[in-house]
């Protein structure tokens, strides 16, 4: 289990979920950083085998700590820091995308 | 100095399936290879095995396409059982979506004249009304500007690496030799009959030799007498992270393989050599996906690559023995994927009867007038 | 942000926090992208904010990066974090990705400063969740002031070393520390300790380090020659081997290291010319002493070069600005030699110590190229290296032609968790030096990108060749 070393007052916290379970986070801090500090080791299972996998890296290079955000699958859960009420869920397998909202012509989605 | 009955001068899809073949039937035969760094147009294909839509001036190869198309399905149980590994060859059927009115009417148009063309070999290839197309594809949805599609029963798809892995692995179970760093440089007719080829890693003797090494047979060809006009057609493909299945068929231009990685292509852009990607090209194909599948925005593109086709001056395949070197013979053709079945037949029989075989006789040099 | 700059650096790490500050001081256009949300890249990371406020954890060599930020902040130039750039062309245009939007931006000079990654650790359960590197145990460590307890360290090099010890003065609990550094290793490093004399003070900090772990009471068990990790959905235990006989420790957490390489992914991409270094046992981009590839106009500094740490990076970074304001024009040929000395000298100093260190801490071979059939090879795809071995001898030339056969580098990591990996079985199985065996092809983008920010793009060029023909067969 990852543990805080220090209280840090100033910093605010928000609230998060993770597979559906509210969680407190620092404002700034990782995706990835506040699953492991909730007990979270592994954050998906592979596409081929279905093995568990979790962060190794922690620097966005070995793309291991994929997990969907708001519905949107395959992001780098390192490289992305928790906003208020964002939705985190362990990806199973292989990424499904065919739930997502219509890219709008000429603005990003 | 090794010596074989026939040398085959180039390792991808035409060389392979053609020494292949030889193999069989019990030919001694060796394929020469580049390095692992080399064009390799077999490396960059879009994986298509495609009938619809080709051929328009040419019935010849309407009908080659037909055979092609034809004897895929058991070519490709035949290289599963030998090699153990499965080119995932399907042929669910394929279609070439129509993006708006004025492309809908101009493959109207061609089809009808492919069908017109065809005469009494008839031509298999209807439309598909949006509504159906509607009910064929859900739960993903049609981008609002796509009218109507062509569908062939005949068209497939195939993994194009994995079928270069399994004729390369059946190949050496029944005894081929496989050469890799073999790039050929030059080509010595031997006054006693057959032929030196230098090598970048030493000489090699034939009875017989085959050039198929793609846009290297421009060159070689010259040695034998022979003068094959290629150039080299780029086309640019982007890959994307594995998703759930998508695609009931595959279509022209999209395709998700086995493993659900999702391809979508592709250009055709005349710039000599250059294999790179461009950010014009790929965005352009990128906007065309998500036109027609506004759902798949969010899938991560995880590679773009640029495969340089062996492009002849009617863009169909040559077929073409050397009359000044007997036993000396030359294919170039973009179709490679499309072919495979059919050369794995057809040229060793050419090679070896030394007779060019009715289906491919019409795609001689002859008719550049060279 | 603009659509051209005279310089753009990519990288905000000691290297190119160091080049875009000299760039931004000599009045020319720079910008500097970054795909973290704050600069300082992983030596210095979270440097502004750090997760802790107790500053004698982490060290002082780490709060030296502070007048870097800080000049950085001062200085007159575009700085965009969490800007990840994913293309770049040898006419100098960039594609990057800023908030789900793509931008294209031109340049004059690029100076790529993107650091180093971890060398890759395949051992058998390598990927089991729980396992990570030493650089994540300090990111998480420096960014969230986050630490396990009850963990076991494993490898070789001074950085494993170093977290180890901010792991200590975390009050962290470590159970002990595998160090898999070869014994002979310590003979060859005495033939270069005439280098490493001169580097003194670095090497007695090293050993000062060692010693404290010693006295802490933490097992530093050395000439571990065989590692495996084990555990059904999450690390349970490390074993090791030493002196023939296995042991077991039982764990939760693994920190695994062995050096780090240059991260070639941008230069490879680019087609740049690259070298095999055998005495860093990794692929090297090939510049002059400018820093500048063998693309006109492209340089790279710090780490993403040559292994050096934060000193050298540093100094990379400002003689790469140089390098870039002489090609500019902005700069004399001899005012720009007369810069450069200062920087040249204290590369020259710590470039001493570095080759000592390189042999010292040389991964042993059975941990370049795997010994166990299961281990995992290619993370991204789940190949083991006897899969790998198999299809190598089905007539494998090289890595592309192992990739194209087996799928093993065409995940999303992009060849980063295997390249080398993949190099040296090849290199093994081929009998054929590392040089001659090459490295994949590295293709755009350089990180994934998706196809809605790629299609916006499109709408966005003004400015296109004929519409590209994107047509039927």
């Amino acid at each position: 289990m990852f543990r805080y070393l220090e209280r840090r007052s100033e910093c605010q916290w928000v609230t998060i979920t993770i597979d559906g379970e509210r969680t407190d986070a620092y404002a700034a801090e990782t995706v990835a950083a506040a699953m492991l500090r909730a007990g979270h080791i592994s954050f998906r299972t592979t596409a081929v085998t279905g093995e568990p996998r979790g962060p190794y890296c922690l620097m966005g290079a070995c793309f291991d700590c994929l997990v969907a955000i708001d519905d949107v699958p395959n992001q780098q859960a390192c490289m992305t820091l928790v906003r208020a009420g964002m939705r985190v869920e362990r990806q199973k397998g292989t990424a499904d995308i065919l739930h997502l909202a219509d890219l709008k012509r000429g603005s990003a989605p | 100095m090794r010596h074989y009955e026939v040398a085959v001068v180039g390792g991808g899809v035409v060389g392979l399936a053609s020494a292949y073949g030889l193999a069989k039937s019990k030919w001694r035969v060796a394929v020469l290879d580049d390095g692992d760094v080399a064009h390799r147009a077999s490396r960059s294909s879009f994986g298509l095995v495609w009938f619809q839509g080709k051929g328009l001036g040419k019935q010849a190869y309407v009908r080659l396409l037909a055979l092609a198309t034809e004897e895929w399905a058991n070519f490709a149980t035949e290289l599963r059982e030998s090699s153990g590994i499965d080119p995932d060859y399907r042929q669910p059927g394929g279609l070439s979506l129509c993006v708006g009115e004025a492309a809908a009417e101009e493959r109207k148009i061609h089809i009808e004249a492919l069908r017109r063309q065809s005469g009494a070999d008839g031509y298999d290839c209807e439309f598909l009304p949006r509504r159906e197309l509607e009910v064929l594809f859900h739960p993903l949805r049609l981008g609002s500007e796509v009218r109507t599609a062509s569908y062939c029963a005949a068209d497939g798809h195939v993994n194009p690496l994995h079928l270069v892995l399994c004729m390369q692995k059946s190949f050496l179970g029944i005894g081929g030799h496989y050469l890799s760093n073999h790039a050929v440089r030059d080509i010595v007719v031997v006054a006693a009959g057959g032929f030196e080829l230098s090598t970048d890693s030493g000489r090699i003797g034939c009875d017989r030799l085959l050039l198929a090494a793609g846009l290297g047979v421009g060159e070689l060809a010259a040695k034998i007498g022979l003068n094959i006009p290629i150039r080299p057609e780029r086309g640019q493909i982007l890959v994307t992270q594995r998703t759930r299945p998508l695609f009931p068929l595959p279509m022209n231009g999209f395709r998700q393989t086995q493993e659900g990685s999702v391809l979508f292509g592709y250009s055709k852009e005349s710039v000599g050599l250059d294999d790179s990607t461009s950010t014009d090209v790929t965005a352009g194909i990128a906007s065309n996906a998500v036109t027609v599948f506004p759902q798949l925005s969010a899938l991560r593109v995880v590679r773009m690559w640029a495969g340089l086709r062996t492009q002849s001056r009617d863009t169909y395949p040559i077929y073409a023995s050397s009359p000044a070197c007997p036993g000396a013979h030359a294919v170039i053709c973009h179709s490679g994927i499309t072919l495979t079945a059919i050369h794995s037949r057809v040229i060793p029989q050419w090679i070896s009867l030394g007779k060019m075989p009715d289906c491919i006789r019409e795609f001689g040099l002859e008719r550049f007038g060279v | 942000m603009n659509r051209h700059y005279d310089v753009v650096v990519v990288g905000a790490g000691p290297a190119g926090m160091a080049a875009a500050t000299l760039c931004g001081q000599a009045g020319v256009s720079t910008l500097l992208l970054d795909e973290q949300p704050a600069p300082g890249g992983q030596i210095y990371r979270s440097i502004e904010q750090p997760g802790i406020a107790d500053r004698t954890v982490l060290g002082a060599d780490y709060y030296a990066g502070e007048p870097l930020t800080k000049a950085l902040r001062d200085a007159a130039i575009h700085y965009v974090p969490s800007a990840t750039v994913w293309h770049l062309s040898a006419a100098r245009e960039i594609g990057v990705s800023i908030g789900d939007e793509s931008h294209l931006v031109a340049a004059a000079q690029i100076i790529i400063a993107t650091g180093a990654q971890e060398r890759p650790f395949p051992v058998p359960g390598w990927t089991l969740p729980g396992a990570m590197t030493a650089g994540a145990a300090q990111i998480l460590l420096k960014k969230s002031g986050l630490v396990a307890d009850g963990s076991v360290f494993a490898g070789t090099g001074p950085l494993l070393y170093l977290t180890a010890r901010q792991y200590l003065h975390a009050g962290a609990k470590i159970i002990a520390l595998l160090d898999t550094t070869p014994l002979s290793n310590y003979w060859r490093a005495l033939s270069h300790s005439v280098g490493a004399l001169s580097g003194l003070a670095s090497l007695s900090k090293g050993r000062r380090w060692i010693q404290e772990l010693r006295n802490s009471g933490v097992p530093l068990i050395n000439a571990v020659a065989d590692l495996r990790l084990l555990g059904d959905e999450a690390v349970q235990s490390i074993e090791y081997r030493r002196h023939g006989t296995w042991k077991s420790v039982a764990t939760r957490h693994v920190f695994l290291h062995q050096g780090v390489v240059p991260a070639v992914n941008l230069t490879m991409a680019l087609r740049c010319k690259h070298a095999w270094c055998q005495r860093q046992v990794c692929w090297r981009v090939v510049t002059d002493s400018w820093g500048e590839t063998s693309v006109a106009g492209v340089a790279v500094a710090g780490d993403a070069l040559d292994i050096g740490g934060a000193v050298s990076a540093r100094h990379r970074g400002s003689i790469a600005a140089l390098g870039a304001l002489r090609r500019l024009g902005r700069l004399s040929a001899g005012d720009g030699d007369r810069r450069a000395v200062s920087h040249r000298a204290v590369l020259r100093a710590e470039g001493r110590l570095r080759s000592f260190l390189d042999v010292l801490f040389r991964p042993a071979r059975q941990f370049l190229a795997p010994t166990h059939e299961q281990t995992i090879v290619c993370r991204c795809e789940e190949l083991s290296a006897s899969r790998l071995r198999d299809i190598i001898a089905v007539g494998c030339e090289g890595p592309n032609q192992l990739k194209s056969f087996s799928r093993c580098g065409m995940g999303p990591c992009q060849g980063r968790m295997c390249g080398l990996t993949v190099g040296h079985m090849l290199s093994e199985q081929l009998h054929r030096p590392m040089a001659e065996i090459g490295y994949y092809r590295v293709r755009q983008p350089i990180k994934p990108v998706s196809l809605g920010e790629l299609a916006a793009l499109s709408a966005k060029k003004e400015e296109m060749a004929a519409p590209p023909k994107v047509s039927s067969l």
